[in-house]
């Protein structure tokens, strides 16, 4: 009697059992034939066994025609060989990870998918290729217009740089053009005017010598005659030697300053970090004896480091502080200061004096070649501010003045900071 | 040579060998008037102003100014276009004599008013011959008188 109990129950457990299988099962074809995406299986010739919804929306073919198709009608021509291998190797066994690929709809569109694709086995034998596609064609085309957007733009910055560029260096070329006619003009107007005096006054000379000598000439050199004499021999002869000599000597010192003018522009430029205490110490003392002489008061500040030529920064300095000892004031003791101080990527130095100041007409062409706002006040040519803005210049800093007539004057250099 | 009327031949020349070779030739092309020279614009306009602490002109007196136009503190070109912009000092007739021959310094003084422009050869020879023209030239020129300015802005005449 027990025996037959057991028997008549697992009937009951065989069928619920099956029942929940197939209940799974026919979910699971659910959600497959109603994906989205597409799922399709086909043998290993190619030959579509099953097409679900998701296909039919993304291929457009019903089910009905595709099973009628092999899958090679769904890639492009490029990607045959690519669907041939991976199918070849799936057989073989191996893994094939989920990549992008190619398909064409009936409609002829090319679609970017997702493709992912496992072997269908029964047991041991492989019985064909399962493959889940998505349509990633709108993120991949975003994609590629993003990258055409940008590359596009790279080479729009790179343009416009090479534009700005240009601009500048037309511009630079322009300022040192206009720079150097001005130079020449100058110089040869200055050179010149001298050269009138030389002319002149050999000329004055042979007139005064024809003189002397046809009076010579005469036998008795009467009292008369020699008073004669004086006038060439005393005054005419020795007034037109002292102007050809001061005439040529001042040729000398224009053509030196010239030839130190151009070569600021042409040799190179030894860059280091100045330890600017030091140079104005080496600078001061150069200039020891007229300061001395003149009673000036010197102050000099902590001053930052910049970055320079230590020859020429020395010179620029040395010009200012020339300068400064120029345009004292008599009526005063001379105070001079220097002080610097670091403003960003620049340090501004400040050579600063008490003494008769220049007019504001004359701010810009101090800094002229030749230009003499005070000849009385010792030798010098005029090049002196000129110098110092060249070398202002190449190092790619600026020079400017604030002044008071009658106050004194400031002079500002910028230069690259260490 | 007669000494005619006593124009004051004023010469504003910063070079002192320029001035010196220039009243020398002057004299022997056979001008005996009197010469004052001026070493700078500002000292040249002083004169003829009545600024400053230096001699100054004449009012009613005749002059004639040898103008050059690099000069220290004060230009010629600076002290052309002073004296052009006075009603009377105007009239003084002004001679740019300078080193340079460039077309466009001719130009601008012509523009301001200069009555000739002469070129200073650096040819002696040349020199000469120019200043010896300019010289009979000034012979026979007549001159106006120039008035007023004083700050008592009386006219007085030459004697």
């Amino acid at each position: 009697m027990q025996n037959m109990k057991q028997g008549a129950a697992k009937p009951k457990e065989d069928t619920a059992k099956r029942k929940r299988a197939e209940e799974e099962a026919s979910r699971m074809v659910t959600v497959v034939r109603d994906s989205n995406d597409a799922i399709t299986i086909q043998d290993f010739e190619g030959r579509i066994t099953a097409w679900n919804r998701g296909a039919e929306l993304m291929y457009g073919y019903s089910e009905a025609e595709a099973l009628q198709m092999n899958i090679g009608h769904l890639t492009t021509p490029e990607k045959q060989a690519e669907q041939k291998e991976f199918t070849r190797r799936l057989i073989l066994g191996e893994m094939v990870t989920s990549f992008e690929t190619q398909r064409v709809t009936k409609d002829g569109r090319i679609l970017e998918v997702w493709l992912t694709v496992t072997k269908l086995v029964d047991g041991e034998k492989p019985i064909g290729i399962a493959s889940t596609e998505r349509d990633i064609t709108k993120r991949k085309r975003a994609e590629e217009e993003r990258e055409r957007l940008l590359k596009s733009l790279e080479e729009k910055t790179k343009a416009l740089e090479q534009v700005i560029e240009r601009e500048r260096l037309l511009k630079s070329l322009e300022e040192k053009t206009k720079a150097l006619e001005q130079v020449i003009y100058a110089a040869s107007h200055d050179l010149r005017s001298p050269l009138v005096n030389i002319q002149g006054f050999a000329k004055e000379l042979e007139q005064s010598l024809k003189q002397v000598r046809s009076l010579l000439q005469s036998k008795d050199i009467s009292p008369e005659v020699r008073e004669k004499l004086l006038v060439p021999l005393d005054e005419d002869i020795p007034d037109a030697i002292r102007y050809i000599i001061t005439s040529s000597y001042k040729i000398e010192t224009l053509l030196g300053g010239l030839l130190q003018l151009s070569r600021l522009g042409r040799a190179e430029l030894d860059i280091k970090r100045l330890n600017m205490n030091k140079l104005m110490e080496s600078v001061i003392q150069t200039f020891e004896f007229s300061i001395k002489e003149r009673g000036v008061k010197l102050e000099v500040g902590d001053l930052p480091p910049c970055l320079g030529d230590e020859t020429r920064i020395n010179q620029l300095f040395a010009n200012l502080i020339d300068n400064a000892l120029k345009f004292l004031d008599p009526d005063r003791p001379g105070i001079i200061k220097v002080e610097g101080e670091k403003r960003g990527e620049q340090v501004v130095y400040c050579v600063e004096d008490n003494g008769i100041g220049i007019a504001p007409e004359y701010h810009e062409r101090v800094f002229e070649i030749f230009e003499r706002l005070n000849p009385t006040a010792g030798a010098g040519e005029g090049l002196g501010l000129t110098i110092v803005r060249g070398i202002a210049d190449r190092h790619n800093g600026k020079i400017w003045l604030e002044s008071e007539p009658g106050k004194g004057s400031r002079f500002f250099v910028s230069l690259p900071a260490a | 040579m007669a000494d005619r009327e006593g124009v004051v031949i004023l010469i504003a020349e910063d070079d002192e060998g320029h001035t010196a070779l220039i009243t020398k030739n002057l004299k022997r092309a056979g001008l005996a008037n009197p010469m004052i020279t001026f070493k700078d614009g500002r000292e040249t306009l002083d004169f003829l102003t009545y600024k400053g602490d230096g001699p100054h002109r004449v009012p009613g007196a005749t002059y004639l100014l040898l103008l050059d136009i690099r000069m220290p503190k004060v230009d010629g070109i600076e002290v052309l276009r002073q004296l052009k912009k006075d009603e009377e000092l105007r009239k003084l007739p002004v001679i740019i004599i300078t080193t340079t021959d460039d077309p466009r310094e001719v130009d601008q003084c012509y523009k301001l008013g200069c009555n000739s422009y002469i070129t200073k050869p650096v040819d002696y020879e040349k020199f000469v011959e120019v200043i010896k023209k300019l010289g009979l030239f000034l012979l026979v020129v007549k001159v106006p008188k120039i008035y007023g300015g004083t700050d008592h802005g009386e006219e007085e005449t030459k004697k």
